[in-house]
């Protein structure tokens, strides 16, 4: 289970399609250690996420709560891993050097060529330059940090290149996410259509570099249909598997979703309400309405509630964007793993075939390092 | 936009990871970046002896003759064989190198017609450039004398007229090789000025002027082909016949001026080619192939 935990509503940018509901609350120190009793109290291994708003606004925040896991853990209770992401402004040598000490993932927020369109400094500035230089100190430490994209109306054109760029600033892992809640046209779908041929080169062309490469639109597109019997398995299936807790305690099933008394699934003190997160969960699984008979809805993200309600304000309803946007991904995904697989490329069938891909590309690293 | 949801979708030809279970198995192919990594090697050894992931030796002596090939090669007596190995497994290691060969750059590799051009066109022609080619890898260790074809790849349209799109898309389709050693499984394909006529993507836009870019085409052919070289047409420089033209004054017969001037191109554009096909056999050595 992943507990993620947003510190904080504040941010030191005023990116133009930030979803969270901005104030000026903290999650205290107190309310962070109940977090992790709580994951404790059902021993195994968890993820603690830190979020926000801006999580390296509260830097000690995340020093005590690791301090309190990892004192945890060396009672052999539980296990923890730790991540946050972060826009990456504070990320100085000093926050790297302690999440190096203490394995913390760092996934960085960057916005690519687009950048300085919409993730912008709260007086409209622009945060580029900045980051290629936090990029490059991030990556130093962290190889392999992942990167991730918004893409918006504003900077679609510039998707494949910024993709390109992001690689060429030295990321390994992008993911990428499209911006449902944007008012998209009909004439955004020829040009989204051409980014993702221009991406499926690139895509093809560094897996037969066999370079350490992903690229999340294909991945997972690509591993819908390789692993079509156990879908299930790849879904975030709504507060069942991560829950997100807001600065004042209160449990939501998704990042999207908090600060929406509807979607309260229960608060840290008297733990989370079975009954609500099971209602929101059956609520989630009723097929969507238009989507029942169409051949491609169980590789869909039609399932996903917190972009359903990004997009149309609720979980139930999907985005005729998004709808639109899987009719154009799905196919481009399968012509280039189609011609990957046709020419028997090893490091294609390995990722996506191979189980066991993650440990032994981690062996890998433990020789590139 | 509204939702419009597929009524069909055809099962894309990739296997499910159920059916390439059932059908394959993955130590058949390891990525030339984990061959020579030993902590790679000791995860997988681990892998195969816990039967963590789907890998079976048995299996894969059952299934090593379903794989279908890259290449198609044709052999001297022109009788088509798989170059996958259809003989063991040991050798199918070797026929799936998918070796991405870079393009090896000497000469501009650029050419035109029509009233931009100020010199005579001077090109080499497929046999001259298969001999040099040939004669260089031969050299090496290299027999290209067999020949074969590439199916199935991102073929480049090229573009020949003025204005219009410098990468105007690519075709699916069958590409014969120019060579194709057998036993090493490599092959080449040489970019002549026709061939970059002959794949010019057929539009509406139409024009007296045409030109040729042969090394940006080799380029894109690089991109897509694995297993096989790409050489291309190092070009003439015409700044050659406006020094010639120079030095030889106002009454200078055109005609000597044009041999003399289509002999000198020739002889340096094959050492240019020359240039490259040492470059790529160079490139083999680092790689351990030859």
């Amino acid at each position: 289970m992943h507990y993620t935990l947003h510190l904080t509503n504040r941010c030191n940018l005023a990116c133009r399609y930030c979803y969270v509901k901005k104030g000026q609350s903290d999650m205290t120190a107190e309310m962070a250690r109940r977090v992790v009793d709580m994951a404790a109290e059902t021993g195994g291994h968890h993820g603690i996420v830190f979020f926000g708003g801006e999580p390296l606004l509260c830097w000690e925040q995340i020093e005590e709560t690791v301090a309190y896991a990892e004192e945890i853990q060396r009672t052999g209770k539980c296990y923890f891993h730790f991540k946050i992401t972060t826009n990456g402004l504070l990320l100085d040598e000093s926050f790297l050097s302690y999440a190096c000490r203490h394995d913390i993932f760092i996934a960085l927020s960057h916005d690519g060529l687009g950048n300085d369109t919409e993730r912008i400094n709260p007086d409209g500035t622009g945060n580029r330059d900045k980051l290629e230089e936090i990029a490059k100190r991030l990556l130093s430490c962290k190889p392999y940090a992942p990167v991730m994209m918004t893409v918006t109306p504003g900077t679609l054109p510039r998707y494949a290149d910024s993709v390109r760029y992001l690689y060429g600033l030295g990321f390994r892992y992008i993911i990428c996410t499209m911006d449902y809640s944007a008012a998209w046209r009909e004439s955004d779908l020829v040009i989204l259509k051409r980014q993702y041929r221009k991406l499926a080169t690139f895509y093809r062309e560094m897996t037969l570099r066999e370079e350490k490469f992903y690229l999340s639109p294909f991945e997972v597109k690509i591993s819908t249909h390789i692993r079509s019997h156990n879908l299930r398995a790849e879904r975030c299936e709504l507060g069942k598997k991560q829950i997100s807790v807001a600065p004042d305690g209160k449990i939501y099933p998704c990042v999207q979703l908090v600060g929406d008394p509807m979607f309260c699934i229960g608060d840290i003190w008297l733990g989370i309400d079975e009954e609500a997160r099971e209602a929101l969960y059956l609520l989630n699984e009723r097929e969507k309405e238009g989507c029942e008979r169409c051949a491609i809805r169980s590789r869909c993200n039609h399932y996903c509630a917190c972009l359903n309600k990004s997009a149309t304000g609720d979980i139930t309803k999907v985005s005729p964007f998004l709808c639109a946007h899987e009719r154009i991904l799905v196919p481009i995904a399968d012509g280039v793993a189609e011609r990957l697989y046709r020419g028997r490329n090893a490091l294609f069938i390995q990722k996506q075939y191979n189980d066991m891909f993650p440990l032994i590309s981690l062996a890998e690293d433990k020789t590139v390092r | 936009m509204k939702i419009e949801p597929l009524r069909s979708y055809d099962t894309p030809e990739y296997p499910t990871a159920e059916k390439f279970r059932s059908t394959d198995v993955l130590t058949k192919y390891i990525p030339r970046r984990w061959r020579y990594n030993k902590w790679v090697g000791k995860v997988l050894l681990f892998v195969v002896l816990t039967g963590l992931c789907s890998c079976s030796l048995e299996k894969g002596e059952e299934s090593g003759r379903h794989t279908e090939p890259h290449h198609i090669a044709k052999t001297g007596s022109d009788t088509e064989t798989h170059h996958t190995a259809e003989t063991g497994s040991d050798t199918e290691t070797a026929a799936k190198r998918n070796l991405v060969i870079p393009l090896f750059v000497h000469g501009e590799g650029r050419g035109s017609y029509g009233c931009v051009s100020i010199a005579p066109p001077v090109y080499l022609s497929e046999d001259e450039a298969a001999q040099v080619i040939r004669e260089t890898a031969l050299e090496y260790g290299l027999d290209f004398s067999d020949r074969g074809n590439v199916y199935g790849e991102e073929l480049p349209y090229t573009n020949i007229f003025p204005g219009g799109d410098k990468e105007p898309g690519t075709y699916e389709g069958e590409l014969p090789l120019d060579g194709y050693d057998a036993e090493k499984q490599i092959g080449f394909v040489y970019v002549s000025k026709n061939d970059v006529v002959s794949w010019h993507k057929q539009g509406e836009m139409m024009a007296s002027v045409e030109s040729y870019d042969m090394q940006g085409t080799a380029e894109r052919l690089t991109r897509t082909l694995t297993d096989t070289a790409v050489f291309y047409d190092p070009g003439s420089d015409f700044n050659t016949f406006m020094e010639l033209q120079n030095s030889a004054g106002e009454n200078a017969d055109w005609q000597e001026l044009s041999e003399e001037y289509e002999a000198m191109e020739k002889a340096r554009m094959l050492e240019d080619l020359r240039a490259q096909v040492v470059d790529f056999m160079e490139w083999l050595k680092g790689e351990g192939i030859i």
